[in-house]
């Protein structure tokens, strides 16, 4: 199929935003736009990439039709945005919506296992129960996204230690999975 | 006619007796009975740190930590020889966090050789599965334009997956028969051309291929290296650089493919300053190369510890029209 690259829709620039304002402050938002070049490919799937300014211009110049450029930043599927592994890193460096979980836990994330609240070493006050979440190690690399399942403030309760606290929703073991 | 004594490494080591025929007349007997020994040992696992994302200092600290022993290579301050590795290196958060590729250490080379910057357009003509790709763009600091270019539907997967883990978004990936090149209409300031080839530098690592591939797969390697080669150099602007280089000892997908460019395009082969590295044949069999050619690099398992490896520099002195 063939893969059609462009700018963004209006309601895609939406989206993104509405994406954004969820995980970061407004300026963090404008220096991302800055940083980087947005583009749609759209065939099977619908995808936001991102590039560079020089890269984008010579997509543009030399009319190539490519297979893919730069990074996935997120998939639109109908009106919701999924982020890609690229972006979830991205996102990760800037945001406070993350919770921080053990070395243990690390692997077993790793391996698309949900987190457990005793492997939650911090998190963020503010999320809500299915509220989205980058998942970090201790060293601060993120390593996935997940959805809150117990309220921050009950994770350290013990009724709450075996429970389930944040679902996986996607990590970086996909390259072993599924990138090869 | 292959010699008795061919026959006989070639039973004691199973290789066709063809393949150790040619080993001896072009390395001679001596030279032969080394490679193959050392053709019989793996390799050693080297790493290359992804600069986009961490320092060499900081990885080796980590993966340290984790058991893994590292040690410093000469080739390249970024690469380490992993002496010691307590699980599988390609499953660690710090690879899949994309901190570092596993690559062998002849394989960094086409990249040294080509010195990419980071205000360049640069192709890398057969890019998958995208350790050199990802090597070019970290060089480039992640700026200008790196075009990828892949035939294989399968191999270009791999190729985006591991731009994606290395953070690389410079990137635009081409599914197209890199013959094709010219309908881009794109003029390079360098080129990298890690052409498709026989494999004859991996018989450490692919056993199978010591009785699969012979002459007739050399050869046929051979035409389709030229065919890309031209492609190219057609691709590239006045004064850029082409570094050409394969996994195969086959004079005939190395030295004699160089000397056809040579022979055929406004083109020369430039000096490496890398020294260690045994220099390109300017004899084979019965033919006769460009003296130039001595330029050009060989590693060989017995001699440089890696897979069997040629590259060569090339600079093009006049634009080709397309």
């Amino acid at each position: 199929m063939t893969i059609i690259f462009r700018e963004l829709y209006r309601e895609e620039e939406e989206l993104l935003l509405t994406e954004l304002n969820y995980w970061l402050i407004k300026s963090n938002i404008d220096s991302l736009k800055k940083q980087y070049s947005f583009v749609i490919a759209e065939g099977k799937w619908r995808e936001l990439l991102i590039s560079n300014f020089e890269t984008k211009k010579l997509l543009k110049e030399k009319n190539i039709s490519p297979y893919s450029i730069g990074l996935k930043f997120c998939e639109i599927k109908e009106s919701k945005i999924e982020l890609g592994l690229p972006g979830i890193q991205i996102i990760g460096e800037i945001t406070n919506k993350k919770a921080i979980i053990t070395p243990e836990a690390e692997q077993a994330f790793l391996y698309r296992n949900d987190i457990i609240c005793e492997s939650v070493i911090e998190i963020n006050q503010d999320l809500n129960v299915n509220d989205k979440v980058i998942v970090k190690n201790k060293e601060g690399e993120s390593l996935g996204i997940g959805k809150v399942m117990v309220l921050s403030i009950n994770m350290k309760k013990k009724q709450f230690s075996k429970a389930t606290a944040i679902k996986n929703l996607m990590d970086l073991g996909w390259y072993l999975r599924k990138g090869k | 006619m292959v010699s008795e004594m061919a026959k006989q490494l070639a039973s004691k080591f199973k290789y066709l007796p063809e393949t150790i025929e040619r080993f001896i007349a072009l390395f001679g007997l001596d030279e032969t009975e080394k490679m193959l020994l050392a053709y019989e040992k793996h390799p050693k696992a080297t790493i290359r740190t992804n600069t986009l994302k961490i320092d060499s200092y900081a990885l080796k600290e980590r993966l340290e930590w984790k058991g893994f022993i590292l040690e410093e290579t000469i080739l390249d301050s970024d690469g380490f020889v992993v002496k010691k590795q307590p699980f599988s290196l390609g499953s660690t958060t710090e690879y899949l966090s994309g901190f570092y590729f596993i690559q062998s250490q002849a394989s960094w080379l086409p990249t040294i050789l080509l010195d990419p910057k980071s205000n360049e357009i640069i192709i890398d003509m057969a890019a998958a599965p995208g350790g050199k790709a990802c090597h070019i763009a970290q060089k480039m600091k992640n700026k200008g334009s790196l075009v990828c270019i892949d035939i294989s539907r399968e191999r270009i997967r791999s190729l985006r997956s591991n731009l994606s883990r290395c953070g690389v978004i410079n990137n635009i990936c081409i599914r197209m028969d890199g013959r094709d090149l010219n309908k881009l209409q794109l003029k390079a300031d360098k080129l990298l051309l890690d052409a498709p080839c026989s494999g004859e530098g991996l018989m450490a690592v692919d056993k199978k291929r010591r009785l699969e591939r012979g002459l007739e797969d050399i050869n046929r390697m051979s035409q389709l290296q030229k065919e890309l080669l031209a492609a190219g150099i057609s691709s590239l602007k006045k004064n850029g650089v082409l570094v050409y280089s394969t996994c195969s000892t086959a004079p005939e997908e190395n030295e004699e493919n160089i000397d056809w460019a040579i022979n055929n395009y406004p083109i020369k082969i430039e000096e490496t300053n890398l020294l260690d590295f045994s220099p390109g044949l300017v004899t084979a069999f019965d033919k006769k190369y460009n003296e130039d050619l001595q330029k050009a690099i060989r590693l060989y398992p017995h001699k440089n510890g890696t897979e069997g490896f040629f590259v060569c520099k090339l600079r093009l002195l006049e634009e080709i029209n397309i």
